[in-house]
């Protein structure tokens, strides 16, 4: 899919604006920072450990899938780590984009029945009289 | 519709390099993109980069409306043509997970009120798709997945609503990534959609289903949700107008979360007044979403003015900013020479355009899907089981929660899910996510000076046109690596538009490559504006029509 | 418990007037334990029966120990009839010292309070207790897929009043965080919460400890107090317990109600003190009406935290939670059990043994056991709720709130101080802000506020709590109670007659002029009539006299009741007496 570098570079050149030689644009390879040769050092991030993960997502992967998905995680897992070497000091964490009107966001304290009530009971997928039911909780899992 | 100078784009003039006024534009003549001639392609035409000049994009909705107006069609009328569309090309295209039993009877009751000589909304008898993350009350939505399989919703989402409350007439859901996340819509747990420019290739996704459709003219216009490009990057590949509003401007409420900081609903058309008509009717302030801008709503529609209005140089006093990382090696050329080609198209209509640098820009991509995958493994916890959707058969409960996920989820939602689980967790939280955070504030500052020096940014949407079916499956990084060029939007929560301009080769017709446009935040207006004059006055209106649709 | 081991009760008066109060632990039943917890707890649901136990008009939630079941120890009846009880408030008991342990608990509390608003936390479902499971539900609170929580105002409202209340600061900017892990009733699996900036923090909480365990004035920290949102309900089914459960039954009537977390510095030393600051925090939000704080419902939950060190030393112990105490006297039980488990693990070597961990107070074994064996703390993942704005409060806005606290518990009892009220009976007359408001207004129509303290102590709240009424609903209405005292006061009629005709007061709501005059009872107080009336009797029992006058001092009772038989119990007692005297003697 990819057209050859050069007959890019000679489009490139006849258009309009020529763009500078740069270095090859791919997500894998730390973007900005000037120390492009230093690398690993700076981004010692331990291998996750899947099966914690998988405990703490309450998702059951078989072993093939953990098989597969290990490598695969590790490998975005090392791709986030190029973030470490971004210099953030003094920078405030954004939570969202621009700031929400917050006094629109309140609600007054009027109660509305949900009409569709029945509808929502009648769907879980297990019930007992009134009641949602679920499969019993061992004494270690109570919270 | 004949221009007010005599440029007519004349047939043997495609394939010069001839603007809409006639001007020569300066194109190599060793341009590299194929020229092919092909029967499957409609009345014999010859395509080049740029298509045969068929007709202009005109608005599929306003001529509905004009038709229902002047009694030309009934809504039934209208209905049975698009319906029997989309049975004819949904084997090939795919794009739906349900079809609508009840709209053609919507239909008639719509004619029933066009004689009683009831108001009627703006959207009357108008037939729309909606992406299946959207909550339908009288459909089920699956959110493209096993877990909520035949899940129906209590209730509708605001867009929704807000359609059918302007008298649209919902055709059914369409097919799209699971939960959002995905460039393909292969990873829909149901079914693969194809792109109608060929079959063999992706549509792009998330959106997929919804892009499609309104390529195949499956419908006149569809509702999506972007969150790293989820309608941008379909609209481009299928050749289609999609619009990503800001952040805030329409309602999330019933939309399935994915991203919550990140996600916004947007509408896809083939046409850019049917996209801003369309986001007219689902933008302004809800109740029920405490992240929904209380600004005003202007009228997107008023600002669009008719071709034969347009004054000699349109765009004159707008400054276009070309994000230079976005053209480097890396991106395909006939890609980066569509984009220069339609930056050339904007000076000629009298617009400046710079070279702008974003030097952190590829910091977008992983801190972008750090984010989504935190907040994803967060708002898919209560895909559990216990309430909808699918449950595991278990005797205990932690086996319960496990099976019905690992069962009910696909790959990359659980790769997801497992990755935002790890960068969210006690010791990595810091290093992560509230890092991400950080290069998420670098980010939105960069784009905020930068667009205080230009009015609007241009780049492509991806790095490619449509893959092949299958290309991308195996590895999820070179698959997030397509999202270079969108993902900083929604980090920074700007509107932006997604034009067709121009056809690369591939395909049997060429291929589609969209035109991303990026604004100010709130300032879908003059996205819209700008985008409008651009598609009325293109020498390569694309034959936007793929061969599949005949 | 191993070796039981026997430590006399004691008060300790420390330096920092902290009570540290140990109790004997004779044998393994529940009703040896805490003889002097049960002294106090005897006169408290004294008090609560007296209050009746409904919310608004009750007093705490002990379930009250019949005064029969308890052992007291004859060394405690001993310190018992040997205190003296200072009409000060902060009041310090020294007794002997009986060599006591070189160990301190070290507490804290994390309390959770329902909030009484009309709707829940995030959705417009109604908060109401006691619905049919599942009725008050809807797509919000439920977690279906594309839904969003939206703040109820009323939520922040009751967050600033607290905060005040507890003389906190007031965050002007505060977020909302998930707290993040799996459960049935946890719909959304997260819960809504404020992680790292509450709303208010910084604050503290005034407590007059109980005159019958000692006394004093203590102030406790407050680290902070935030918002969050309920969890539903779970029924293991089945089976009487969790273990042998076959499955369980969610209502999530209850997911998405909002609560406050008040959580303590860990100031408290005793069991006594940790009751004592739960019961002032529940008396707190009764007086805001923020919550009910009814601990037997559950809308008010208090966890307890609790290390042991030796004294004197700075660093802490190892922390154990304790769950699942209904009342007060549980927290001060499960408390005080603790301490010894720990202290006997310590002393026996085994210190290594205490865990950090989360222990359930079990009511019927009256001991705590482990919940469960986890290793590590749990990691719920939290982070900045995106879905929600920041809350963003303003001077005014918090001073308009400030503007409607009431006369907090503390600030009362300082007044009524004043007054010149017992400690004992300013403890019972605040408890209720309905009662001390009724108090008030009695005072405020010029009664007596010895009087007035007794009429209301007593007899109206005997009646309150047969009739199962709240003060609020009383047709004796202040100021006719004030008449009624003025009345005796000023001699029209005596105290007899005033406790007689009370019972009609109480149900008619007439006042009391009108009834005296109604039947004829003012007092007689004309000397000539009461020696008229005396002569009369001792004329009719000579022999009697004769007695009394050859010795029999005690038939003073017999003439005492035979004149005020004569007068229909309307003759004034005290110049009856003296004037009886008088002629007893010739």
């Amino acid at each position: 899919m990819m057209a050859s570098s050069s007959s890019s570079a000679a489009l490139l050149a006849h258009a309009r604006l020529l763009p500078r030689r740069l270095p090859p644009l791919s997500p894998f390879v730390r973007p900005c920072s000037a120390s492009s040769a230093s690398s690993s050092s700076t981004r010692q991030v331990e291998p996750p450990n899947l099966a914690q993960l998988c405990d703490k997502a309450r998702i059951s992967l078989s072993a093939k899938e953990i098989e597969e998905f290990s490598p695969q995680i590790s490998k975005v897992v090392d791709w986030f780590a190029q973030l470490q070497d971004v210099d953030v000091e003094n920078i405030e964490p954004a939570i969202r984009v621009g700031a929400l009107d917050g006094k629109s966001a309140l609600r007054a304290d009027t109660p509305v029945i949900f009409e569709e009530r029945e509808t929502m009971i009648a769907s879980l997928p297990d019930r007992e009289g009134p009641y949602m039911r679920v499969p019993k909780i061992l004494k270690e899992n109570v919270e | 519709m004949a221009f007010r100078t005599s440029a007519l784009m004349l047939p043997h003039q495609v394939g010069s390099g001839v603007n809409w006024r006639g001007q020569a534009l300066k194109l190599s003549s060793k341009a590299t993109w194929a020229v092919r001639s092909s029967s499957s392609c409609p009345s014999g035409t010859v395509t080049v980069g740029y298509a045969q000049a068929q007709e202009r994009p005109s608005s599929v909705i306003r001529k509905i409306r004009e038709d229902l107006e002047n009694r030309e069609r009934s809504a039934v009328n209208v209905m049975e043509d698009y319906l029997v569309r989309l049975r004819d090309r949904e084997p090939q295209v795919q794009s739906f997970l349900h079809i609508s039993e009840k709209a053609l009877e919507e239909a008639k009751l719509l004619d029933e009120k066009i004689a009683q000589k009831a108001t009627i909304g703006p959207l009357a008898g108008v037939p729309i798709a909606v992406k299946d993350n959207l909550c339908t009350k009288d459909m089920p939505s699956t959110g493209g997945s096993k877990i909520l399989e035949g899940y129906r919703p209590p209730y509708d989402a605001t867009a929704v609503r807000k359609l059918r409350e302007g008298g649209a007439i919902i055709v059914g859901k369409t097919n799209m990534d699971e939960f959002g996340m995905g460039s393909t819509t292969e990873g829909s747990a149901y079914k693969v959609t194809a792109n109608p420019w060929d079959v063999s290739r992706v549509p792009g996704g998330s959106s997929g289903g919804s892009a499609a459709a309104v390529a195949a003219r499956q419908c006149a216009g569809a509702l999506g949700s972007d969150t790293g490009g989820s309608i941008r990057q379909p609209a481009s590949f299928c050749g289609v107008v999609g619009l990503k509003p800001t952040y805030g401007r329409v309602s999330r409420s019933g939309l399935m979360a994915y991203a919550s900081s990140l996600d916004v609903v947007g509408c896809f058309g083939s046409s850019v007044e049917d996209v801003a008509i369309l986001l007219q009717s689902i933008a302004g302030h809800d109740n029920s979403d405490s992240t929904s801008s209380t600004k005003d709503v202007p009228s997107f529609v008023e600002t669009l003015k008719p071709v034969q209005n347009f004054s000699s140089k349109p765009l004159a006093g707008v400054k276009f900013g070309l994000i230079k990382e976005t053209l480097e090696d890396g991106v395909d050329s006939s890609v980066v020479f569509a984009i220069r080609s339609a930056a050339q198209h904007l000076e000629s209509l009298g617009a400046e355009v710079i070279e702008v640098e974003l030097p952190k820009f590829s910091l977008g991509l992983p801190a972008y899907y750090v984010l989504a995958a935190s907040e994803a493994s967060s708002n898919l916890s209560r895909y559990d089981g216990a309430r909808y959707g699918n449950r595991a058969d278990a005797q205990e409960l932690i086996p319960m929660y496990g099976n019905s996920r690992a069962q009910g989820l696909g790959a990359e939602v659980k790769r997801r899910i497992l990755m935002g689980t790890y960068a969210l967790s006690a010791g990595y939280y810091d290093a992560f996510y509230k890092r991400a955070q950080q290069v998420r504030r670098i980010i939105q500052t960069d784009l905020e000076v930068v667009l205080s020096k230009v009015d609007v940014l241009l780049s492509p949407v991806a790095p490619t046109v449509a893959y092949k079916i299958g290309e991308k499956t195996d590895d999820p990084l070179s698959m997030y690596a397509g999202d270079l060029m969108t993902v900083n939007v929604n980090l920074a929560g700007l509107p932006a538009l997604v034009l067709p301009c121009g056809l690369a080769e591939g395909g049997p017709c060429g291929l589609p490559v969209g035109l991303q446009m990026v604004g100010k935040s709130f300032d879908e207006g003059e996205l819209l504006r700008l985008g409008h004059i651009f598609e009325q006055t293109a020498p390569h209106w694309c034959q936007n029509v793929p061969p599949l649709v005949q | 418990m191993a070796s039981a081991r026997l430590v006399r009760a004691t008060m300790v008066a420390l330096p920092s007037a902290v009570c540290v109060y140990r109790c004997s632990s004779g044998s393994n039943s529940a009703s040896a334990l805490r003889p002097a917890f049960h002294r106090r707890f005897v006169a408290v649901s004294a008090c609560a029966s007296a209050e009746g136990s409904s919310p608004a008009g009750g007093f705490t939630n002990n379930s009250p120990q019949p005064v029969s079941s308890v052992r007291i120890s004859r060394k405690q009846q001993r310190a018992q009839s040997a205190r003296v009880v200072s009409q000060q408030s902060s009041t310090r008991v020294t007794e002997e010292n009986a060599g006591g342990s070189e160990y301190e608990a070290v507490i804290g509390i994390e309390t959770h309070v329902q909030l009484a608003t009309a709707t829940k936390a995030f959705c417009s479902c109604p908060s109401q207790y006691g619905s049919e499971p599942n009725a008050n539900v809807c797509p919000i609170c439920m977690g279906l897929p594309g839904c969003l929580p939206v703040l109820n105002e009323k939520c922040v409202e009751f967050g600033v009043r607290l905060g005040l209340a507890l003389h906190s600061d007031i965050a002007l900017k505060s977020k909302f965080d998930r707290k993040q892990y799996f459960y049935p009733d946890l719909p959304k699996g997260y819960q809504i919460s404020q992680f790292d900036i509450p709303i208010a923090s910084n604050g503290f909480l005034e407590v007059d400890l109980p005159v019958e365990c000692g006394g004093g004035h203590k102030r406790f920290g407050i680290t902070r107090v935030h918002m969050e949102e309920d969890a539903g309900k779970l029924i293991h089914a089945g089976a009487d317990q969790l273990s042998g459960s076959t499955h369980s039954q969610v209502d999530l009537n209850r997911a998405g109600v909002p609560l406050l977390e008040i959580v303590s510095e860990p100031d408290m030393r005793t069991g006594l003190e940790a009751a004592e600051y739960a019961a002032e925090l529940q008396r707190t939000v009764r007086y805001l009406g923020v919550g009910n704080g009814n601990m037997q419902e559950g809308s008010m939950r208090c966890d307890v935290n609790i290390s042991v060190r030796p004294k004197g030393r700075a660093q802490f112990g190892t922390k154990v939670e304790i769950k699942n105490m209904n009342s007060f006297s549980a927290m001060q039980r499960a408390i005080e059990y603790e301490f010894e488990r720990q202290v006997q693990l310590i002393d026996e070597g085994e210190g290594d043994k205490i865990v950090q961990e989360t222990r359930l107070w079990e009511e019927a074994a009256q001991r705590t056991t482990t919940m469960r064996k986890k290793e590590g703390l749990a990691d719920y993942r939290y982070f900045p709720e995106p879905d929600l704005p920041e809350v963003i409060l303003n001077e005014e806005y918090i001073e308009s709130v400030r503007a409607t606290l009431p006369e907090l518990p503390n600030e009362k009892r300082r007044r009524y101080e004043t007054l010149g009220l017992s400690m004992q009976d300013i403890l019972v007359l605040t408890n209720d802000i309905d009662v001390a408001a009724y108090f008030d207004a009695v005072l405020e129509k010029g009664g007596d506020v010895k009087m007035a303290a007794n009429w209301i102590m007593g007899d109206i709240t005997a009646y309150l709590k047969n009739e199962k009424q709240s003060i609020t609903e009383l047709k004796l209405t202040p100021p006719t109670l004030a008449e009624l005292i003025g009345l005796i006061k000023d001699g029209t009629i005596s105290g007899k007659i005033a406790k007689e005709i009370l019972p009609e007061l109480l149900e008619s709501g007439a006042s009391a002029k009108s009834i005296v005059e109604k039947k004829g009872l003012l007092q007689i107080s004309d000397v000539a009539t009461i020696e008229k009336m005396i002569d009369e009797v001792l004329e009719k029992n000579s022999s009697q006299l004769e007695a009394y006058r050859g010795g029999k001092t005690k038939l003073q009772g017999f003439f005492v009741g035979q004149v005020m038989k004569a007068s229909g119990g309307k003759v004034n007692p005290a110049l009856m007496n003296k004037l009886l005297i008088e002629k007893l003697n010739g």
